[in-house]
């Protein structure tokens, strides 16, 4: 079966008018060219005429794309590969788009980009679903009705400016600049340094961060013990032996996509890193484990600090790091003359067995584990972020780092490293003017709070409850920026009741999301990252420094635009005082003035004796990656005070103290309230502790353990087709919330595999369907977040179910300050089909 | 059901056009010495280096593999598969060419416990038991090895559906739907396929074609680190685990691949004898 056509046309990918493929078989690619291409064909070929007759009709296989703006620039048929940084996670893997005609078709991973090389996640992938989104926000709205009613009215950006504008210069001319609140999703990048600086310019204290509380546990270990306030980076391609301690890193991590590599390098090298799961549940880490223990759900501290009971035991950790490098692993006095408690004494009570009854592993195992880790080296643990959002998750933290700095793994190669930064410039400092001086002196929104929380700044969930109770001021005006409260906090009700007391909400999601639908007042929608300019914001990946840059791919579809130049028009609008503080002219220019640092710094991956060539190629290759990661560069990565690693942590101490002191409780009694511990050294340690369960056991006998499956997060993906269509995990049922417990749990409920279920918590019914799988442990019910979404677009709008709903607001680790995940009780129906 | 009228006025048109605008091309970039170089070096016919036939292939590593599902929605990208909604996949309706299907493992207490995920795209069988049924030989073994459909001529009788055992095939039971801001993103070179038509994985034959394309117009042969990557799910992998390439050249990563004590077929028994090699898992004892 010769294709006829085969022969006559071989290079039609060349020139335009060839871009008329044939199927793999020869038949007509008849998606290939639009009508008004083929009609220009043949008006090449001198046979319009011939087409006249049929010019108006429509093929139905004919994609029949809409026209969008920019299109007019390019050519027929012209293709251009645009290097641009990943906007899907907090990765920000270099990846190359297919840009035809002004339209992105395709998203592939950049071979070069050393975060990825090449790979690139389903997210990823799935951004053309996110530019073009037929439920984006399509430009300017102001609410035309009460709050809820869905009606809105279309503004231009001057009448969106200046409404806001308005509100806030009149704010500061009342002298109350303070009465403005920032809620900021955004964890790292050059917007989120520039509402920084919009904040302090303008004179609020409250701009409260609403992204760090993914990982805030293992940020507060990291800065507790080492003193960064970022997340660990890991050498993936070095280490040999991994220990996952309830990682959930191919579900929910920013590190997902290395933690996918580890093989691969290894295979290139001859050999892969062995990877051990711990955790009561197979999870997607657990599946791809070459072994997994399962273990009792809460505790992972308890398993790790049994693992290094037998590392100091046996005398297989590392002395010369421990002497030379750390604090706190024999008792030591401090400044004062007050002795505290050492690591090794801490260890002493968790022997194998006792660590065993805990966990339910048994002492052999856990021997092993440790033996394990000390002779393969370089060997690495690693905990999670979901298993971490319980009430001892900074202990829990705490204790796999402190595993990981007795096995010399700190700064080494295969070990757990701190992220080196890219040289950038700093923009120009500037004074806060005297009114603005005034509002940040003024008392943040937390103040009331003291004493809530043992250690960390006060956190989001907390929010609500300041906002309630009125003190110490009332907010006037709230702008939100890549946050969703009102879906993805537990507690949902109480969100609801402190947003609605603020008088003016305004929302900067490109997206309707629950929030901007359900509160906003008026939305200036952000573009899409394919849009926009801006500077990845990469988490931590595998240490060396990374700058991606995100570029343009297309001209912006709707009339968007990027917070980052809103925030310059805001600043300039509202004239002296603020608008020194942003001397630029538009974000790219502020973008620009930042990269020149990367150019005098004549290292890494482009080096240009001029500057317009280093921005040349910095837009061609999408990325600047710096020189390999120096590795034992202790000054730069034990940052603490004492300049060691501290397995004590002075840190937690000393805001113990000053919290005790604000209340007026001594240490001990201030200990005592918000953990519950009597020795208030047992909170600087490493520690485990059970896990402190809402509700009566009696009526909810089950432990609900939620996760964030890799394609949604927490609901961010769940407008995707894509991605919604990607089975969370097992490749199993698509579209919807299915929620796993073990078939004798099942059975005792009467519950069938595949048929709907009812979670009932104290807070909340949630509706899902069952799936029976004998790697949960029995007693547990596990379930996926991100689903059950009341707006958001057509794709997500009442899909799944919402498990948030279930969880209580009012449990908080006292070390992270943040709302718990797990810990919350419930029991398990039938449900009704 | 509604038949698909295979052949309309339209594409007969196409056809003719297609035909015009391949030959002034033709003349216009390339005279007619190129053509007989062309053939001659490969090019778009079946030959590799070396003068053997290529045989297209695969093979996953499921060492590496997490399961991550990337190859998935890549596949979707690149060959606009149509989205498949709540109600599609709830019927078992959807549309996927390439599918993460869990393996099950007995537990001790009897019961099945997934333990992993196996990406599956179609296998490219070597004796195709979907090529057998058809009716109209919409689908037919193309000489590379590929297992081809032309999506014109299949008449939706779903046979071939029946017949392939590893349910590698979808069938449109409706139209096909893009909200009208998702057809901007749809790839022109894979063609729409409409309701009442068979589809299925091509292993990106567009992009086959396309290698060989440029290598001619460059005047040098395919070499085998281009093919490596080259269907669009291998490209996404972060794992590196899926490879594609010529299994006919001994030499090439996939061949190493299915050579390796590792490789198995998906149930071979059949005698199918699929293109597809999955490298089993390679547990570690601690």
């Amino acid at each position: 079966m010769a294709p006829l056509l085969q022969d006559l046309m071989p290079f039609h990918l060349e020139a335009p008018i060839m871009k008329m493929h044939r199927d793999q078989d020869g038949s007509l690619d008849k998606g290939g060219a639009t009508r008004r291409e083929l009609l220009r064909a043949a008006g090449a070929a001198g046979f319009g005429a011939a087409l006249a007759g049929c010019g108006e009709e429509r093929d139905e296989f004919e994609p029949n794309k809409p026209e969008v703006p920019g299109a007019g620039g390019w050519a027929l048929g012209e293709e251009r590969q645009i290097a641009t940084a990943c906007g899907q996670c907090e990765a920000g893997c270099g990846v190359v788009a297919r840009v035809l005609e002004g339209r992105v078709l395709h998203i592939a991973g950049n071979t070069s980009c050393p975060i990825n090389r090449g790979g690139i996640g389903p997210r990823g992938l799935s951004g053309p679903q996110v530019l073009y989104d037929p439920d984006r926000i399509p430009g300017p709205l102001v609410l035309d009705g009460p709050r809820g009613s869905g009606r809105w009215r279309k503004l231009t950006w001057d009448e969106g400016l200046a409404m806001l504008v308005e509100r806030l210069a009149g704010l500061r001319e009342a002298g109350t600049p303070e009465r403005l609140g920032i809620l900021l999703g955004r964890e790292r990048g050059f917007v989120r340094e520039f509402w920084q600086r919009f904040a302090a310019a303008y004179g609020t204290p409250n701009l409260i961060d609403a992204g760090r509380t993914n990982d805030g546990a293992q940020i507060a270990a990291m800065r507790a013990m080492q003193g960064i306030s970022e997340l660990p980076a890991y050498d993936w391609e070095n280490t040999r032996l991994v220990v996952s301690l309830g990682s959930d890193v191919l579900d929910a991590s920013c590190q997902n996509l290395h933690f996918a590599r580890l093989r691969r390098h290894d295979h290139e090298l001859g050999g892969r890193a062995t990877i051990l799961h711990i955790g009561p549940v197979l999870s997607r880490t657990a599946m791809d484990a070459d072994e997994w223990i399962q273990t009792e759900p809460g505790t992972n501290a308890a398993f790790a600090l049994g693992l290094a009971h037998v590392l100091v035991r046996d005398d297989l950790f590392d002395h010369e790091f421990v002497a030379t490098h750390c604090l706190g692993f024999e008792p030591y006095e401090d400044a004062t003359g007050r002795k505290h408690l050492g690591l090794r004494e801490l260890l002493e009570r968790y022997t194998p067995e006792y660590v065993g009854q805990l966990t339910g592993a048994t002492p052999e195992k856990i021997v092993d584990v440790a033996r394990c880790l000390a002779e393969v080296r370089p060997s690495l643990a690693i905990a999670g972020s979901d298993e971490l959002k319980s009430p001892s998750g900074v202990q829990t933290a705490m204790a796999v780092h402190a595993l990981n700095a007795l096995l010399g793994a700190i700064d080494r190669p295969g070990g757990l490293l701190v992220q080196a930064s890219a040289p950038l410039a700093d923009w120009s400092e500037f004074e806060p003017d005297e009114l603005a001086e005034e509002g940040l002196d003024r008392e943040p929104v937390f103040a009331g709070l003291v004493g809530t929380s043992a250690v960390a700044a006060p956190q989001l969930d907390l929010l609500p409850e300041a906002l309630l109770s009125g003190k110490p001021y009332r907010f006037d005006t709230f702008l939100l920026d890549t946050t969703n409260p009102l879906y993805s906090r537990a507690g949902q009700d109480l969100w609801r009741r402190a947003l609605e007391s603020i008088p003016f909400l305004v929302s900067f999601s490109p997206f309707m999301d629950e929030t901007t639908e359900e509160l906003a007042d008026l939305i200036l929608p952000d573009d899409t990252w394919l849009e926009r300019m801006e500077d990845s914001a990469s988490a931590p990946s595998l240490g060396r420094a990374v700058f991606g840059m995100r570029q343009p791919l297309v001209e912006r579809l709707l009339d968007t635009r990027s917070t980052g130049d809103v925030i310059l028009s805001l600043a300039s609008e509202l004239g002296e005082g603020v608008g020194e503080a942003f001397p630029f002219k538009d974000f790219r220019s502020a973008f620009k003035k930042r990269v020149v640092g990367l150019y005098k710094a004549k290292t890494g991956s482009i080096v240009e004796s001029k500057g317009s060539a280093f921005l040349k190629r910095l837009y061609a290759e999408g990325f600047w990656s710096g020189e390999a990661y120096e590795f034992e560069d202790y000054e730069r990565v034990l940052a603490t005070d004492s300049g060691r690693f501290e397995f004590f942590s002075n840190r937690i101490w000393e805001e113990l103290e000053a919290r005790a002191e604000a209340v007026g409780q001594t240490i001990e009694e201030y200990a005592r309230a918000v953990a519950g511990v009597d020795d208030p050294d047992l909170l600087c340690l490493p520690g485990h502790r059970e896990l402190p369960l809402t509700a009566d056991a009696e009526a909810f006998p089950l432990l609900l353990l939620p996760y964030r499956p890799h394609t949604f997060a927490r609901g961010s993906g769940a407008n995707l087709p894509w991605l919604a269509g990607l089975a969370p995990w097992h490749g199993r049922k698509a579209w919807g919330t299915e929620v796993e417990l073990h078939p004798e749990t099942a059975a005792k409920y009467g519950i069938e595999h595949g048929r709907p279920i009812e979670l009932v918590s104290p807070m909340a019914v949630v509706r899902a369907s069952a799936y029976l799988n004998p790697g949960i442990r029995r007693g547990v019910v596990r379930a996926p977040l991100g689903g059950g979404h009341r707006a958001f677009g057509r794709f997500a709008k009442g899909v799944g179910a919402n498990v948030m709903e279930l969880i209580e607001p009012g449990l908080r680790d006292p070390l992270g300050g943040s709302s718990v995940l797990h810990g919350t009780r419930i029991t398990i129906r039938r449900g009704t089909v | 059901m509604r038949i698909v009228q295979t052949t309309t006025r339209r594409s007969v048109l196409s056809i003719l056009l297609s035909g015009l605008a391949a030959a002034t091309t033709l003349v216009r970039r390339a005279g007619a010495g190129l053509r007989a170089r062309v053939a001659s070096n490969g090019g778009d016919g079946p030959v590799g280096a070396g003068g053997r036939t290529r045989r297209w292939g695969m093979a996953i590593d499921l060492d590496v593999c997490s399961g991550c599902g990337a190859c998935v929605v890549a596949c979707r990208s690149e060959n606009n598969v149509p989205i498949s909604g709540p109600g599609d996949a709830c019927d078992g309706a959807a549309l996927e060419w390439m599918s993460l299907i869990p393996r099950h493992q007995e537990s001790e207490s009897g019961s099945t416990l997934p333990v992993e995920l196996l990406p599956t795209p179609c296998f490219h069988c070597e004796n195709p038991p979907c090529v057998k049924v058809c009716p109209v030989n919409a689908t037919y073994q193309n000489e590379e090895g590929l297992v081809a459909q032309i999506w014109d001529r299949c008449i939706g009788c779903r046979y071939c559906t029946v017949a392939c055992p590893y349910s590698r095939r979808s069938f449109n039971w409706t139209e096909p739907e893009w909200p009208e801001t998702y057809r901007n993103f749809l790839n022109p070179d894979v063609a729409l396929r409409p309701e009442g038509v068979v589809e299925k994985c091509t292993f990106c034959a567009h992009r086959i074609r396309r290698v060989k394309e440029v290598a001619a117009l460059e005047e040098r042969e395919v070499v085998p680190e281009e093919l490596e990557k080259l269907t669009a799910c291998a490209e996404a992998c972060p794992a590196d685990a899926i490879i594609f390439g010529d299994l006919n050249d001994a030499a090439s990563r996939v061949a190493r691949m299915t050579r390796s004590p590792r490789a198995w077929r998906m149930h071979e028994e059949l005698g199918t004898q699929p293109k597809v090699s999955y490298l089993t898992r390679d547990r570690r004892e601690l």
